[in-house]
């Protein structure tokens, strides 16, 4: 059995959820109590705003600005480039220098930093950009990536290479994989095989001996998903796994029989959890309706 | 007032159809179901607050986890002092144990908690939902090769607990 498929049985069960309308009446109060503050804070707030907009108006570092950012567009390196910085220090990590707007794809970097060179798109095929960026004298790359409404960053120290060489680094595709697999007692201490943007992957040295595309109905969709089966030091293992993050299974032989048994395995264990849950939310809507019929026939 | 309703039935319906689901991943974070309702019951309430800006701007799946691992989850358990009580075998479900011993099932939890907060949410988010390196390290907000090493070390660490209770 594999890491995954202990966690879901580890977690499964647990004691009834809350009544629906203990859950909301936590949020109604919380939106009650933003309110009053918006209220009692108005006048403060436009002060420090003012404040905020005359001191950087003196132009020290960049040309920060509250509206909305617009899309960075340019393909090409520029230097000193014209991208929004954030006013705001809210909610900044302290190791975050620019981001991505996940919708929108807008670009803002932070205040006291200053964009020098671009790559847009950083990597084909995706919403990306690479930055060369400084900060208080210090230099740094930034990729940014956007992928299935998420954002993700990473950076390093330029270290004599070139923005592109930098992005060229950060592209090892076995990073990029959705989950780690066989290997160890654990069977989840290294990457083998993995799906990713409908491509398969494998790390140097294992070899694909067979491949069954989306072998469970309805496992992942609307993503490519495939059985796989590999062979790496001399030991083979098995796969099903998804181009998404849907959860995968990985064993080897000996573990499991066959490629057709760990698919069989997965299937027997999504037709479970899809049984479960639906019970679950039968009875929790049973139990709401008795709720609404009890409380409608004590009025 | 209209939109506002129609805020809260949509906001209703996600949470029916999501709680479950997301109560396990804080449960496999905290290792405690209590402490875990509490957890998702936050995670909640700033959902609720952001619903009307976040349906059209990201998914709600996403932005509850978000809120649960980067919630400092042990200064949580320290400050919870409460005393509860429980029904005995309240809502446990019957089919869920079929295939694992329950010691097993539990130390998995147990040995999980045993690791440092942020090596836990690694393992969790990298080894059970499936994210990549990159993703975990955007909703952890921290570099990738932190994830990295924390993924390694957190592993290594589960299988040293493990490996004895699995064999013995």
């Amino acid at each position: 059995m594999d890491l995954k498929d202990r966690f879901d049985q580890a977690t499964s069960g647990g004691p009834s959820h809350p009544p629906l309308e203990e859950r909301l009446h936590h949020g109604r109060r919380a939106a009650g109590r933003r309110t009053a503050g918006r209220a009692l804070g108005g006048i403060v707030v436009a002060a420090t705003v003012a404040t905020g907009v005359a001191t950087l108006s003196t132009g020290q570092e960049d040309r920060a600005t509250d509206r909305p950012a617009p899309a960075v567009s340019s393909p090409t390196p520029a230097p000193a480039l014209d991208i929004p910085v954030t006013a705001s220090m809210e909610n900044w990590e302290p190791e975050e220098w620019a981001r991505m707007n996940p919708r929108t794809a807008e670009l803002t970097v932070r205040r006291g930093v200053t964009a020098t060179n671009m790559v847009d798109p950083a990597i084909r095929g995706f919403t990306s950009v690479a930055l060369d960026l400084t900060r208080d004298g210090q230099r740094r790359y930034v990729l940014l990536v956007r992928r299935q409404g998420i954002v993700s960053v990473s950076w390093d120290a330029p270290a004599g290479r070139t923005l592109r060489e930098f992005v060229a680094d950060e592209q090892d595709p076995m990073d990029s994989l959705p989950i780690a697999t066989v290997r160890g007692t654990l069977d989840a201490s290294l990457p083998l095989v993995g799906y990713r943007d409908g491509e398969l992957y494998t790390v140097g040295g294992a070899e694909i001996v067979r491949v069954v595309e989306d072998p469970i109905e309805g496992f992942c969709a609307p993503n490519a998903t495939a059985a796989v089966e590999l062979l790496h030091e001399g030991v083979t293992y098995f796969a099903v796994l998804g181009d998404g993050n849907c959860g995968s299974s990985f064993s080897k032989l000996g573990d499991v029989a066959s490629l057709e048994a760990i698919v069989a395995r997965r299937r027997a264990n999504i037709d479970w959890a899809a049984d479960a849950q639906g019970e679950r939310q039968r009875k929790e809507l049973e139990r709401e309706v008795a709720e609404k019929r009890e409380q409608s026939d004590r009025r | 007032m209209a939109r506002a309703r129609r805020h809260e039935a949509a906001f209703s319906d996600y949470v029916v159809a999501s709680q479950d689901r997301l109560r396990r991943v804080a449960y496999a974070l905290c290792g405690d179901w209590h402490l875990a309702d509490d957890l998702l019951q936050e995670a909640f309430t700033k959902l609720y607050l952001a619903w009307p800006r976040l349906s059209a701007d990201r998914d709600p799946d996403g932005y509850v986890r978000t809120t649960l691992v980067r919630t400092s989850i042990d200064a949580h358990r320290r400050r919870q002092r409460r005393v509860r009580t429980v029904a005995l075998g309240a809502g446990q479900d019957p089919a869920a144990a079929a295939d694992t011993p329950l010691e097993e099932r539990d130390a998995l939890i147990t040995a999980l908690q045993e690791l440092p907060e942020q090596q836990r949410k690694v393992v969790v988010l990298r080894h059970w939902l499936g994210l990549s390196v990159r993703e975990t390290a955007a909703e952890l907000g921290i570099n990738e090769g932190t994830v990295k090493s924390h993924s390694s070390r957190g592993l290594a660490s589960l299988e040293r607990v493990l490996a004895p209770q699995r064999h013995g």
